[in-house]
């Protein structure tokens, strides 16, 4: 009687709760507006969604491209910490919000919303194109950008980076249309100031931390943009719509709307390419592209990245002496095949890789990019006679794979701890091969894998305690602005304590160089002189990776972390 | 300190091959379902066609349950020879588990330069790299194994022995470390505190594996702390120390070696989700999670998912299959064909 | 009864205290939540330290505690330091998803289990019980990871081969497809075999020695002996009392559930509680790790709880302890 009553009871407890949690299931997902059939609560995305072709044909005819995202994004205003998202940049900033300069993918930078700036050692002027507009009919005006430096130097906005913002101590406009601003310091870089303006009038009286959650929108809610595609919609978990923008001053977008569709697994986004169900894709590199490779039908784009994987050799007190041995570091890079490390991590996906052969520009820079340390290039034969020539004794005399004689050089062994990040395959596999590499022409390496946030935290890089580490300065822009505080003797990037007068010299005076042409000159000495001191081997930067249709025209890979979108005004489909 | 039985002096040798021979169990000699006889005597009779006795101990009387225990038997001899494997690794495997070989990536498996399970993303040998991965489980299987098992036992004995207060703040304490899944601390002790070390990863792993041993122990000792023999030593003037450890704790070795056994098992399979999930142990070492995480990255190589993955499979089977025998033989209460 | 269900609820209370206080201090300790974007070297200071005013990391940990409880509690786990979004909706609607996941194959498995376990019972020692009990050992000891790839590769090799989707591989559903779709039914599908697999093994397992153990008791040998039929004896008398232990470990079973979720939901890209914890832990984006622990412990005491009252009131025995 009890027992059944109990067990009456205990049945009755989990309907209950099985109950609630179906209940709350439901709740939850009628909220989450995943619903098909009741059309009031279709998200913005579906209803577009619904509406876009599924064939290829007819997607020409409306002039509508399905564009894959990997990521879901924290929001439009990439300036702050939260929210720099590549994605964000891509869907919501570089097609919709303009700035003074463009980037192109070769590293030019252009003018967009100013037709001349004048650069002095202590002050910088715009003058702005009196054609662009917002798409609420104002102009662009010195406003805007007095509204942006303002933003950025409020210290109660969380902007991931200051520099070169916070050197303007005031500004003067000059009519509407021009407006100077006064600096402290001479400002090098100030190509890469001012490369997304902010909307004064639409914004005014907003925080500035909780601004374009979702959308890139004035106070009023409405959309807002100056550039040549307009941020209609996005729906959180789903995607993003963009549509033409009839405002916009350049010649109009071939394309009526660019539909973002956001599939953050890699094998339904490659699926998706190969369906035709996404026009175009930008994926993260990674093996399972290889399937896309040899598709018929596709246009597989792979360049180097902004992105310098390099193997950082310490020269201070935590460092291992004998690396501060000239002949030692000519011979760690001469004996690692970067070529086979390079295959072997993209080989199957991005064939034909070049190596990375500076140490301040990159591959796609036409301009400033010299192949200085490809003297250092794989030579074991050349690695061996040069340790040999500096006094070096007990190693091999040939390199071979199953080594096991070290050398020993004024009485330092040749070995060091290989530091770099736990759990990213990459890295572990690279550090594999090295370790090998260097064993068989008798230099010793030992494994020293740790965890992201140890790396990078207070204990190890900024602390300087590692003998030599493998990692990556990943960049926005090509500007050679970043290598002066990394290079330079005691710059805040400097993390190697290595100090070469000149270098330092060079880097530091191009700061204020405002000329162009001198200040490429004086990059380009100190990493000629970098390649003769080696204190860090550039390895590769990975491939950006663009896949799309074969009926379409006008897409440019870029390097530069404006993204695909960079000229979305030049996408059509060709017919 | 107890009295000697004097029925039970006579011994006897049961000749060897004869399954027929009328067992007279231990258990209805001396008393339904309870396993203790004697503390130090340990006896049980075996009646040979009726004429000779053969005194036999607890621990032969179990072991003999547990050969005919057949799947068990078979199993202990799989594990046994893979853990061998295992601990001789650097003799066995034809190659490093580091060695790479840049001309010989991804290849299938093969008897052509040893490569009997094939190679991975950068040629090295996969076959190696499977055996030091055993090795590398095993390590953490036993390790975590006996130190939770010891730990929980003491836990378990003071909570169950003294009662009271004592044995509500143990507990409470052993709720607490049940209150958070373990994997998720795992993972998240790993992800923050730089894991990757093949020790501390163990320890986090003993830091919850004690509690179930805790439990198992604590319920013998409650029960078993009421029982006549402990009486008796208490009047005798033994120490609480001795009581535990002489007299309760032979008693109930049962459930707590069958505990172990298993935690071997689940500690094994832990560790691999945890490289799968690339907060494990830290390379070069390979471990079986990690090995099949490769395969992840190279679905078409099918050698890299199934090799490791299925001896991580055989492994814990096997365990498993000891620690059923082990229970059978232990627990006569279990009404289970030995 | 009631008292014993107020004094198991009061124990629950500080427990749940202890553990928050546990929770946030070893996270707290274990990382700093600015790592990430202090790995940035052209990171602005001024913003850091301004975050790190903001959050109250300069103070010590026992105040950061009181604020990070005031977040918890009257702001709903507050945002996160790195996104800047707020936690709690995320939350919502990952567990959402990964109830769905977790109760449908718990179900299944119950149900599965128990009618493989009882059956194996009755005829103890058939071919039936030999193979259903060798499946589940085979069960007990699939790795869960191993087992959702090879399933993974499986279908992804019959869609490549065939062009038939039976199951989708990753992923949740396709947009415009709702929670109780088919659309659904075929994302979940894989990830549900996988979950069942396991923890139909343990039911089984646990229902047929629980049927075993009430098969021999004297008053299932007085029913017999009184002559009441073999099948009326199964239904009134043993299985009732057979299915308490199961039910009772399967509420216990939840913290192994999850941890099962947290591996199927990485593999399969399954956007739920384990996919959730995993980016999370990977970007070290401390509170949003800090409102998980705490969410899944207040569930494992809930269950905790249940488990304790259904089994308190099922065997009067435990209510005096």
């Amino acid at each position: 009687m009890h027992r059944r009553l109990g067990l009456l009871l205990g049945a009755a407890l989990a309907a209950l709760l099985l109950s609630a949690a179906a209940g709350a299931s439901v709740n939850f997902a009628r909220n989450s507006a995943a619903t098909a059939t009741p059309k009031t609560t279709e998200t913005a995305f579906e209803r577009a969604w619904a509406a876009v072709p599924k064939s290829q044909k007819a997607r020409e005819a409306k002039k509508v491209v399905v564009f894959g995202a990997e990521q879901d994004i924290d929001g439009f205003n990439t300036s702050l910490n939260c929210c720099s998202e590549y994605w964000a940049v891509v869907m919501g900033n570089s097609p919709v919000l303009r700035g003074a300069y463009t980037i192109t993918n070769t590293g030019a930078y252009i003018h967009d919303l100013a037709t001349k700036v004048v650069a002095t050692p202590r002050s910088l002027t715009y003058v702005l194109r009196k054609n662009a507009k917002w798409n609420d009919g104002r102009h662009v005006t010195a406003a805007d950008f007095i509204y942006t430096w303002k933003q950025f130097i409020n210290p109660n906005n969380d902007v991931a980076t200051r520099a070169g913002y916070d050197d303007i101590t005031g500004a003067t406009t000059k009519g509407p249309y021009q407006v100077t601003f006064h600096l402290k310091a001479p400002f090098a870089d100030y190509k890469d100031l001012f490369g997304l303006i902010y909307p004064s009038v639409e914004l005014a009286g907003q925080d500035f931390n909780k601004i374009w959650a979702n959308c890139v929108c004035g106070k009023n809610g409405k959309p807002i943009s100056d550039g040549p595609f307009i941020l209609q919609s996005y729906t959180k978990g789903q995607g993003a719509v963009l549509v033409k923008n009839n405002t916009w001053y350049g010649k109009k977008a071939s394309l009526n709307e660019i539909l973002f569709k956001i599939i953050t697994d890699t094998n339904t986004e490659i699926q998706a390419m190969r369906g035709g169900e996404v026009d175009a894709i930008a994926p993260s590199p990674q093996t399972a592209l290889s399937q896309l490779l040899h598709q018929s039908g596709i246009v597989y784009s792979a360049i180097p990245a902004l992105y310098q994987e390099h193997l950082d050799l310490q020269f201070g007190p935590h460092g291992v002496p004998i690396m501060k041995m000239p002949a030692f570091r000519k011979a760690i890079m001469l004996g690692i095949n970067r070529q086979a490390i390079v295959n072997s991590l993209f080989g199957s996906y991005a064939p034909g890789l070049k190596l990375l052969n500076n140490l301040i520009f990159f591959n796609t820079d036409k301009l400033n990019y010299r192949p200085d340390f490809a003297k250092w290039n794989y030579n074991p034969k050349k690695a061996i006679a040069m340790l040999k020539a500096a006094g070096c004794t007990g190693g091999p005399s040939t390199p071979s794979a199953s080594n096991n004689a070290y050398w020993t050089c004024h009485g330092d062994k040749a070995e060091f701890t290989y530091t770099t990040t736990l759990g990213n395959q990459r890295r572990e596999t690279s550090e594999a091969i090295v370790q090998a590499e260097l064993k068989a022409i008798g230099i010793k390496v030992d494994n020293g894998l740790v965890p992201a946030n140890v790396m990078f935290g207070p204990d190890v890089l900024a602390a300087k305690n590692y003998q030599a580490m493998e990692f990556a300065w990943v960049l926005g822009s090509p500007d050679g602005q970043w290598a002066v505080d990394t290079w330079r003797c005691n710059g805040p990037s400097n993390y190697l304590s290595y100090c070469n007068k000149r270098v330092s010299a060079l880097l530091l005076d191009s700061q204020h160089q405002l000329n162009d042409a001198k200040r490429r000159a004086e990059f380009q000495q100190a990493d000629a002189l970098m390649a003769n001191d080696l204190p860090s081997v550039p390895m590769y930067s990975p491939p950006s990776i663009l896949i799309y249709k074969k009926g379409l025209k006008g897409f440019k890979n870029t390097p530069t972390s404006a993204g695909p979108t960079w000229n979305a005004q030049d996408w059509q489909w060709t017919s | 300190m107890t009295e000697p039985n004097p029925t039970l002096d006579r011994a006897l040798e049961q000749t060897p091959g004869h399954p027929t021979a009328p067992v007279v169990g231990g258990e209805e000699v001396i008393g339904g379902g309870d396993r203790m006889i004697l503390a130090d005597t340990a006896d049980s009779l075996v009646y040979e066609h009726g004429l000779e006795i053969k005194a036999r101990s607890q621990w032969a009387y179990a072991r003999r349950r547990f050969i005919r225990h057949r799947l068990a038997m078979v199993s202990l001899v799989i594990v046994t020879f893979i853990f061998l494997v295992g601990a001789f690794a650097p003799h066995i495997a034809p190659y490093r588990y580091d060695q790479i070989d840049l001309n010989n990536i991804l290849h299938p498996p093969t008897t052509q330069g040893h490569h009997y399970f094939g190679t991975d993303s950068i040629g090295r040998d996969y076959f190696s790299r499977v055996i030091y991965g055993i090795r590398t489980s095993e390590t953490v299987g036993l390790f975590v194994a006996f130190l939770s098992t010891a730990i929980g036992l003491v836990v378990g004995a003071i909570a169950g022995y003294y009662g009271g207060w004592i044995d509500n703040l143990l507990m409470r304490i052993t709720d607490l470390v049940l209150t958070l899944p373990a994997l998720a601390i795992l993972l998240t002790a790993s992800a923050l505190l730089g894991g990757g070390d093949k020790w501390r990863i163990s320890l986090i792993l003993v830091f919850f594996f004690w509690t179930t041993v805790a439990r198992i122990a604590r319920g013998q000792f409650l029960s078993l702390r009421e029982k006549e023999y402990v009486e008796a030593a208490k009047a005798a003037g033994s120490g609480d120390t001795r009581i535990m450890f002489r007299h309760i704790i032979p008693n109930m070795m049962g459930p707590i070696v069958v505990t172990g056994t298993l935690a071997v098992a689940s500690a094994i399979l832990v560790e691999a989700a945890l490289a799968f999930l690339g907060l494990g142990i830290k390379p070069p070492t390979p471990a079986l999670g990690a090995l099949v995480v490769e395969g992840q990255t190279n679905p078409q190589a099918w050698w890299l998912t199934v090799f490791p993955g299925l001896t991580l499979l055989i492994i814990v089977l096997c365990v498993n299959f000891v620690g059923d025998g082990l229970r059978d033989a232990l627990d006569p209460q279990q009404r289970v064909r030995a | 009864m009631l008292t014993f269900i107020v004094r198991r609820v009061l124990y629950s209370i500080p427990v749940l205290i202890v553990s928050s206080f546990l929770i946030f201090t070893f996270v707290s300790l274990a990382g700093s939540p600015l790592a990430k974007l202090r790995a940035n070297p052209q990171f602005s200071q001024v913003t850091l330290h301004h975050l790190e005013h903001q959050y109250h990391l300069d103070k010590p940990i026992p105040v950061r505690y009181a604020y990070w409880v005031e977040d918890v509690t009257l702001h709903k786990f507050g945002s996160s330091l790195l996104t800047q979004q707020p936690i709690w909706p995320d939350l919502k609607r990952v567990m959402a998803h990964t109830a769905q996941l977790i109760i449908t194959s718990e179900l299944l498995a119950l149900i599965l289990g128990c009618i493989v376990g009882i059956y194996s019972a009755i005829r103890q020692y058939s071919a039936f019980d030999y193979t259903f009990t060798s499946l589940s050992f085979l069960g007990f000891a699939m790795p869960t990871f191993w087992l959702a790839l090879l399933l993974q590769i499986l279908f992804v090799d019959i869609y490549l081969k065939w062009n038939v989707r039976i199951f989708y591989t990753s992923g949740l559903n396709n947009p415009g497809h709702g929670a109780w779709s088919i659309d659904r039914l075929q994302h979940l599908g894989l990830p549900i075999i996988t979950l069942l697999i396991i923890s139909f093994a343990l039911y089984s397992r646990y229902m047929r020695a629980s049927m075993l153990d009430v098969i021999n008791m004297d008053y299932v040998r007085t029913a017999r002996a009184k002559g009441v039929p073999e099948g009326k004896v199964i239904r009134r008398h043993v299985l009732r009392n057979a299915l308490i232990p199961v039910v009772t470990v399967a509420t216990l079973n939840f913290g192994a559930l999850l941890s099962g979720a947290i591996i199927t939901e990485t593999v399969f890209s399954l956007d739920g509680m384990g996919y959730y914890f995993i980016n999370k832990l990977n970007n070290l984006d401390l509170y949003a790790i800090m409102a998980w622990l705490l969410v899944t412990a207040v569930c494992v005491i809930v269950f905790n709880l249940i488990a304790d009252i259904v089994y308190g009131y099922l065997d009067p025995r435990i209510r005096y302890d």
